[in-house]
């Protein structure tokens, strides 16, 4: 039974490459643009693992991290994600629940391998 | 509670205690309390006793001790836990003992209690500083895996840059020969047919042909040009620095360049300091950018406008500029200025087209010299472009040719000697006699010293227009002296080709020897700004003749009567040919020769000194037993011919050796 995943960002070409990479791998990958849509797919189709970016538009990519851990009905691995290098971002991502961060200034194989780990 | 007497006892054990201590009987009923019981619950005695002690303490749910039925005590072991109490706000730490009556009966339980509530508090702090710092150090972490991610990255992209790089090489020497290629046999051949090799030419196919050559000079411009830029864009292009006199460089394009602007009626106009300024430059370079500002200068004014080129000595920097008066450059063209393939409007006339690489070659080499460029300009009224190299201190310059010079010839078993010669009075110089004649004095002076020293095993360095060092690497202490003993004397006849000039000219020599195994650049350096700074040595000697004749006893007897005087010392050649070494290594004050000699003679001899820099303002004195050709003697150009008949007088010799010699007597 392959894993599903959701992901979480505004820039719909990375949304896309992540989406077909996912997919090559044998993911089942579904999608969301922000906050509101990503909570109401969470919800609805209960994703194994939850990738998403610091920044969205409507709420920040923290607080909606910290609301999802708190219905304990979705238990998803959740994976941040942000194309800066700042320990800051990577300290406030644990403290609002994230399971992993990675950078993605070099490509997102590391996403790719973070994701084997939940596995 | 009977058998037990702990009244007695009670107080005086119980009530020091800082602890809280009390008994409840087998129904949880308080029997006995402490004073530190009393004065942590704040109730009186009497309130507490006959109460169940979990009214009063462990109160939370008002039941039994949790989850402990008593008969699960074992006299060894109390039970010890911690407890908050949420009535007194603190947390104590409890240990119940069973008391064990009769048959082993549980009659009653004693508790003993601490107060640790400032100790569970720092422990929560631990705790939570704990869970803090665990998050910090995961944030960091994952980071640190971010960070060698991308290093990964900027790895792989260096190889591809570095691929990219080969690639370009690979491509301009590629471009290099290729393309030259087919264009010099192009040249070749249009020359040819021109020239009317093959047959004569009509005046059309004549025109035409023109027209062909034209092009292919304008394509081999333009492949140079493309060349250039590429080369300095990949950094290659490698600059000869010299100390070069920028003035000269300048004036040197004005001149060329002058006939253009005359063909348009354009007048030049030049601002240059009255001396040279040495700037730290290479030359060629420096040719090459001013041509192209002076260039873009003339193509870009009209019939009757002015060109303005200035130099301007601002101490650590120059600043040059080139002003026309002509079309200007309109303001939203000022910032594409500089940049690759652009060319502003077309240019009214005749005249090569341009390649619109000039200003960007022109930047490149100014940056690589560490200079600036800019321009101001207003439409139709003009355009000045400027820019400025940084000029390096004398002392800077020394510095550096001396760890150059040094290091390349120093082993381990060698002395290593610094002169340093100034022109004292040099500036003073300037005012007085001009700038030409102040140059090539300059020049005649750096070469008797090169002549002093051993050609090439020694460095001279010129830094700066009246200061020359010297650094000699001897295999023995003593060397160095022979060769400073030679540079002095020939420092000393000062023969310049004015006569006025000896007496103004002043030398000072500082010198400094170093053993190899002490020496080091840097102490080396110092001691040239020592030797700076010292004062002139007095340069004196004998008066230096010499004399060339095939007869032996002719040498001898001038020799001896010269140098009874005291006031000379002669050297005597009978081989014309020796003697034209002698005199570019002695540089004599005065040549006495002979004419008629076997193999050369007199009038070859000094015909050949021409060949050896500043051995040309020698005076000579021709001797002969025969007659004079005087139209050999024309021949010579020399200024000073004096001649002697022999037989003479040592006192008629003396007497024209004065007479001809550039130094006064």
């Amino acid at each position: 039974m392959s894993k599903k995943i959701l992901v979480i960002d505004d820039e719909p070409t990375i949304l896309v490459t992540l989406r077909d990479r996912l997919r090559m791998e044998g993911y089942e990958v579904i999608t969301a643009t922000d906050g509101s849509a990503a909570m109401e797919a969470a919800i609805n189709e209960r994703p194994d693992i939850i990738i998403m970016d610091i920044m969205l538009p409507d709420i920040s990519g923290y607080q909606l991290c910290k609301d999802i851990k708190e219905i304990k009905e979705i238990n998803a691995g959740i994976i941040m994600m942000t194309n800066k290098i700042d320990a800051v971002d990577a300290v406030k991502a644990r403290e609002h629940g994230a399971d992993d961060f990675i950078v993605t200034m070099a490509g997102y194989d590391a996403v790719l391998e973070s994701i084997k780990n939940f596995i | 509670m009977s058998g037990i007497e702990y009244d007695r006892y009670w107080s005086p054990v119980f009530d020091v205690l800082d602890e809280l201590v009390f008994l409840i009987d087998h129904d949880f009923t308080l029997v006995k309390v402490n004073k530190g019981f009393i004065r942590f619950t704040g109730k009186e005695e009497k309130e507490l006793i006959g109460r169940k002690y979990f009214e009063i303490i462990h109160g939370r749910d008002g039941l039994a001790p949790e989850g402990m039925p008593p008969a699960i005590f074992s006299p060894a072991q109390p039970e010890k836990r911690e407890i908050y109490e949420p009535d007194f706000k603190k947390w104590l730490w409890m240990s119940t003992t069973p008391i064990f009556g009769q048959s082993d009966r549980i009659v009653g339980f004693i508790y003993r209690s601490n107060d640790i509530t400032k100790h569970k508090r720092v422990e929560e702090e631990l705790k939570k500083n704990k869970e803090k710092l665990e998050i910090q150090i995961w944030g960091l972490n994952k980071t640190n895996e971010g960070i060698k991610l991308l290093y990964k990255e900027i790895e792989k992209k260096n190889k591809e840059l570095q691929g990219l790089d080969q690639l370009k090489s690979d491509f301009i020497s590629t471009v290099s020969h290729e393309l030259r290629t087919p264009l010099t046999t192009m040249k070749e051949f249009t020359s040819i047919i021109l020239d009317e090799i093959p047959g004569k030419l009509s005046k059309e196919q004549k025109e035409y042909v023109e027209i062909i050559r034209g092009n292919i000079d304008r394509l081999a411009r333009l492949i140079n040009n493309l060349l250039d830029i590429s080369k300095i864009e990949a950094g290659r292009t490698e600059l000869k620095k010299t100390l070069v006199d920028i003035t000269n460089l300048a004036e040197s394009v004005v001149s060329t360049l002058k006939p253009e602007a005359e063909g348009k009626h354009i007048e030049f106009r030049t601002l240059f300091p009255a001396f040279a300024i040495d700037v730290y430059a290479d030359p060629d370079k420096v040719i090459q950018i001013f041509t192209n500002l002076i260039g873009n200068a003339i193509k870009f004014t009209q019939e009757l406008g002015q060109i303005t080129v200035e130099i301007i000595d601002k101490g650590n920097e120059i600043e040059c500029s080139v002003a026309d008066t002509g079309r200007g450059i309109a303001p939203e063209d000022m910032g594409k200025l500089f940049t690759k393939f652009q060319q502003f409007g077309r240019v009214a006339g005749a005249g090569a087209k341009g390649t619109g690489l000039g200003l960007a070659i022109t930047k490149g080499l100014i940056q690589k010299h560490n200079g600036r460029i800019w321009a101001e300009s207003k439409i139709r009224e003009g355009s000045k472009f400027i820019f400025n190299l940084p000029k390096k201190t004398e002392f800077k310059f020394l510095q550096e040719a001396l760890e150059l010079e040094v290091s390349q010839e120093i082993d381990s078993e060698e002395y290593c000697t610094l002169l340093i010669i100034e022109t004292l009075n040099f500036n003073s110089l300037k005012q007085e006699l001009g700038r030409n004649d102040v140059m090539r004095l300059s020049s005649i002076i750096r070469n008797m010293i090169s002549v002093a020293l051993r050609k090439s095993e020694d460095a001279l360095i010129r830094i700066g227009d009246n200061k020359i060092a010297v650094v000699l690497v001897t295999k023995k202490i003593d060397d160095a002296a022979g060769i400073i003993d030679r540079l002095r004397l020939s420092l000393q006849k000062k023969l310049f080709f004015k006569k006025e000039f000896e007496s103004k000219v002043e030398f000072s020599l500082g010198v400094g020897t170093y053993e190899k195994e002490v020496i080091n650049i840097d102490s080396m350096i110092e001691a040239a700004g020592e030797v700076y700074k010292r004062l002139t040595m007095p340069i004196i000697g004998k008066r230096e003749i010499v004399v060339v004749d095939d007869e032996e006893s002719l040498l001898a007897t001038v020799k001896l009567n010269l140098e009874e005087t005291d006031e000379f010392r002669v050297y005597t050649y009978s081989k014309a040919v020796e003697a034209l070494e002698g005199i570019a290594h002695i540089m004599p004050e005065v040549i006495i020769t002979d004419i008629t000699m076997p193999e050369m003679n007199g009038y070859e001899l000094i015909g050949r000194l021409y060949e050896y820099e500043g051995c040309e303002y020698i005076p000579v004195i021709f001797i002969t037993g025969h007659s004079f050709d005087d139209k050999e003697l024309a021949g010579l150009r020399l200024k000073k011919i004096v001649k002697l008949s022999k037989p003479f007088e040592i006192k008629e010799l003396i007497d024209k050796i004065n007479l001809v010699s550039n130094r006064r007597s």
